[in-house]
């Protein structure tokens, strides 16, 4: 915290009581579930804009939501909310475009550029479009994985779309606690505060938009597949997924070398050959997530 | 394609057989092997033994279609009397929650049985250094090598992925993928109409999807007797499917929102959720260095093999689909088990030649031996007995549509030369069948004995009524002695 003392209306408080307070309430909002996914302040323009056009090319609309993890995300939430009463509850993207037409589909992307909340905590902007370009990169590794294995693409992708879904929602919330209770974070606290929940916000994130369960426990066990006894493959495989996609388009630093060696090569029985196909993509991939922001 | 293996430290080990691939084929000649006391290696790719048949298609299609069977099964049998429609947002894992047990139980009895009989297993990819050493890479990229006095192939085949049709895995899919959907489409379209086109658009279909299956032939099966294809298109066809024969598909494409787009070229062009891609499949030879071994595949990508499954080089054989059709996991096991046993001087027991197919569609189908045509052909005639369910009792309490069972005799209606089933049970009919052509039985073996009631059984005593009525007529002066072509003594009931 920043100030060692704060004057409170019962007296000088601690440190430690400073800290306390803000966990609690930070805890608080986490546990009564009511937060959501920010969404880019340009994803946001992009879909008003698009929209706007009487000819709006579907298709690239379609590819818009299909590449934003926090579009992707409010399309999925709202798909399968009361709003739409859908008599068939919307499991992926490619299912909420062909059951609802785009004419719906439309109207929800209008829906989340004009009623969620931007992203706007100051100091984490960067981060948090690292993040999102990081999830592309691996949407598109799961996808290629899960292509290979023959393994569901869609589950793959969407997985690796919003297996990082909990930092921004975090970051929002730990600005939002901030200035409520008008306290400075330290970028440490931030960073161990991320770490250690991302996993499992994001998982009650998508679990509040009733998406399948597996996708929920997929992305709460992404960091420790091993514990994942119904999804062990799936989270193995955005595990790996998510490595290759910080080597491809970071944001954290992962060589070559760490992939080889990577312990999800075998349980994912990855040959050399298969791996050096992932790793060529890196490029390609590099480029895609950087051309959506 | 390959680069040479560095040498390696650790020594080259030696076996007495080497098998590569642990699917029907692979696994059986490994338990032959195995058990004759040999010193035996299998080599398998993937994590867990099965190959295909366990992991990819076989037992996980035929565990959705069980549950496709029970619903239209429930339907039907109560009379139509509970209105079940599957619901849209029916995902495809709910109707095979069974398939991980039955898999899993599959490979545990498999991977037991390999344990039992102290076969060694290692798990890499293998390939040829000489004709009889062979590298196997394993998945971090060391390599051992091993050595067989006897080398079994059986490294199997996979979906061919033709150039014009660009199967993603997940709007365009093939054999080994379309079991990954998460959803149940409203539409598929089906390019092909062999056993697993016809197996897939007919479960489908009874699932609710609205299937159009696309092939050149003007009926799928082109292998089966056309009356059996006949009432099985008619069966998909009233489950909502459309056949679209004669035409072939010029161009698939995903339009970018939500459709697969199949233009034919009759210019015709079929919309649908999803695409299946069946159009043949291609032998997994890549990665083995055939020529290092002194082999190659023929023109049509298969090993050639002789009637032992020995390739040119005596001591390297090749089994299941590598070889080509049928590439049954029935006929598979049994290539296995005859390779190792020829390898080994072993007899081969009583087998016959005879090998029932059975094609896992709705209605499912089963022949054994020569149809109708192929009767013609080779004896100038023949005389069919049918019998069509619906005049069974058991075909009437179970509600059974679309059965039929014809009976093949030579042209004098005494010796049985194949049969041919289409309709709930014909893949498990047909043995009855099987043992009537081993055995060499007449037709009126089925009429003289006696069967259970009610049973779908009893058609085959139906049919045989039907050729005998035929023969009265035909021979009212006294059957004529056994056609002489027919090789084997007739036993008479």
């Amino acid at each position: 915290m920043g100030d060692s003392t704060r004057t409170t209306s019962g007296g000088i408080e601690s440190v430690a009581e400073t800290v306390a307070r803000f966990r609690e309430r930070f805890l608080e909002k986490i546990s009564a579930g009511s937060f959501e996914l920010p969404v880019l302040p340009e994803a946001a323009s992009r879909v008003m804009q698009a929209t706007a056009d009487e000819n709006c090319d579907a298709r690239k609309l379609a590819e818009m939501i299909q590449r934003d993890a926090s579009l992707a995300g409010h399309v999925l939430r709202i798909a399968n909310s009361a709003l739409y009463a859908p008599t068939t509850a919307i499991v992926s993207l490619q299912q909420a475009v062909s059951r609802l037409g785009m004419k719906k589909i439309k109207e929800i992307a209008l829906l989340i550029a004009t009623q969620t909340k931007v992203f706007k905590v100051p100091g984490y902007d960067a981060q948090v479009r690292a993040i999102f370009k990081h999830s592309i990169a691996a949407a598109a590794y799961a996808q290629e994985i899960a292509r290979r294995r023959r393994w569901n693409v869609e589950d793959a992708f969407l997985c690796g779309l919003l297996h990082d879904a909990g930092k921004p929602v975090l970051w929002q919330l730990l600005a939002d606690v901030q200035r409520e209770l008008k306290l400075g974070v330290e970028p440490s606290l931030v960073e161990d505060v991320l770490d250690s929940m991302h996993a499992g916000v994001g998982a009650q994130l998508v679990e509040s938009w009733k998406l399948p369960e597996r996708l929920a426990e997929t992305i709460a066990h992404h960091h420790r597949p091993q514990e994942a006894s119904n999804v062990a493959q799936a989270a193995m495989m955005i595990q790996f997924a998510d490595d290759l996609a910080h080597f491809a388009a970071g944001p954290r630093e992962v060589t070559e070398e760490q992939l080889r060696a990577h312990p999800m090569i075998e349980p994912l029985n990855v040959y050399r050959d298969e791996l050096d196909a992932l790793l060529a993509k890196k490029q390609a991939i590099a480029t895609a997530a950087e051309t959506l922001l | 394609m390959s680069s040479p293996v560095p040498p390696s430290p650790e020594p080259i080990e030696t076996f007495d057989v080497v098998v590569i691939g642990s699917g029907p084929a692979g696994h059986k000649a490994t338990i032959q092997a195995a058990k004759a006391g040999k010193r035996v290696l299998l080599v398998e790719r993937e994590t867990n033994v099965g190959g295909a048949c366990v992991h990819r298609g076989t037992i996980p299609s035929k565990t959705l279609r069980e549950t496709a069977l029970a619903f239209t099964a429930f339907r039907r049998k109560t009379g139509e009397v509970f209105p079940i429609t599957v619901r849209e947002d029916l995902e495809v894992a709910s109707l095979m929650t069974r398939m991980e047990e039955v898999v899993k139980a599959h490979e545990r009895f498999m991977t037991e049985q390999l344990r039992r009989n102290g076969a060694t297993k290692l798990h890499g990819r293998a390939r040829f250094l000489d004709d009889r050493t062979i590298a196997v890479e394993q998945v971090r990229g060391n390599v051992r090598r091993a050595r067989g006095e006897v080398i079994i192939i059986a490294t199997g085949s996979q979906p061919r992925a033709p150039a014009d049709v660009p199967i993603d895995h997940d709007k365009i899919l093939d054999s080994d993928s379309i079991l990954s959907m998460t959803w149940l489409p409203r539409s598929l379209t089906v390019l092909g109409a062999g056993v697993i086109a016809s197996e897939y658009a007919s479960i489908f279909a009874a699932l609710g999807v609205k299937v159009t299956m696309i092939d050149k032939g003007m009926r799928p099966l082109a292998f089966l007797d056309s009356e059996i294809a006949d009432k099985f298109v008619a069966a998909f066809k009233r489950n909502g499917g459309c056949y679209l024969g004669g035409r072939r598909h010029v161009k698939v494409e995903w339009d970018g929102i939500d459709s697969v787009v199949t233009t034919l070229d009759d210019g015709t062009e079929i919309r649908s959720e999803r695409l299946l891609c069946c159009l043949g499949r291609i032998s997994n030879v890549d990665d083995l260095d055939l020529a290092a071994a002194g082999l190659a595949v023929n023109e049509r990508g298969l090993l050639a093999v002789d009637a032992h499954c020995a390739t040119k080089v005596p001591h390297i054989y090749a089994v299941g689909d590598v070889i080509g059709p049928p590439a049954l996991a029935s006929s598979s096991m049994e290539q296995g088990r005859r390779a190792v046993c020829h390898a080994l001087g072993l007899s081969l027991g009583h087998g016959s030649e005879t090998i029932p197919a059975g094609i896992y569609t709705i209605p499912e189908m089963s022949q054994v031996g020569l149809t109708e045509i192929e009767a013609i052909k080779k004896y100038g005639g023949c005389l069919v007995g049918r019998a069509r369910y619906e005049e069974l009792a058991r075909g009437q309490i179970s509600a059974i549509q679309d059965g039929m069972l014809k009976l093949v005799a030579d042209p004098g209606g005494q010796r049985v030369l194949g049969v041919q089933i289409v309709g709930e049970g014909a893949c498990e009919l047909i043995h009855v069948g099987q043992m009537a052509l081993i055995g060499g039985s007449d037709v009126d073996s089925f009429v003289d004995n006696i069967f259970n009631f009610p049973t779908l059984a009893e058609a085959y005593r139906v049919a045989a009524l039907d050729i005998v009525k035929q023969r009265a007529k035909l021979f009212p002066n006294g059957l004529p002695a056994v056609m002489p072509t027919l090789d084997a003594p007739l036993k008479t009931a």
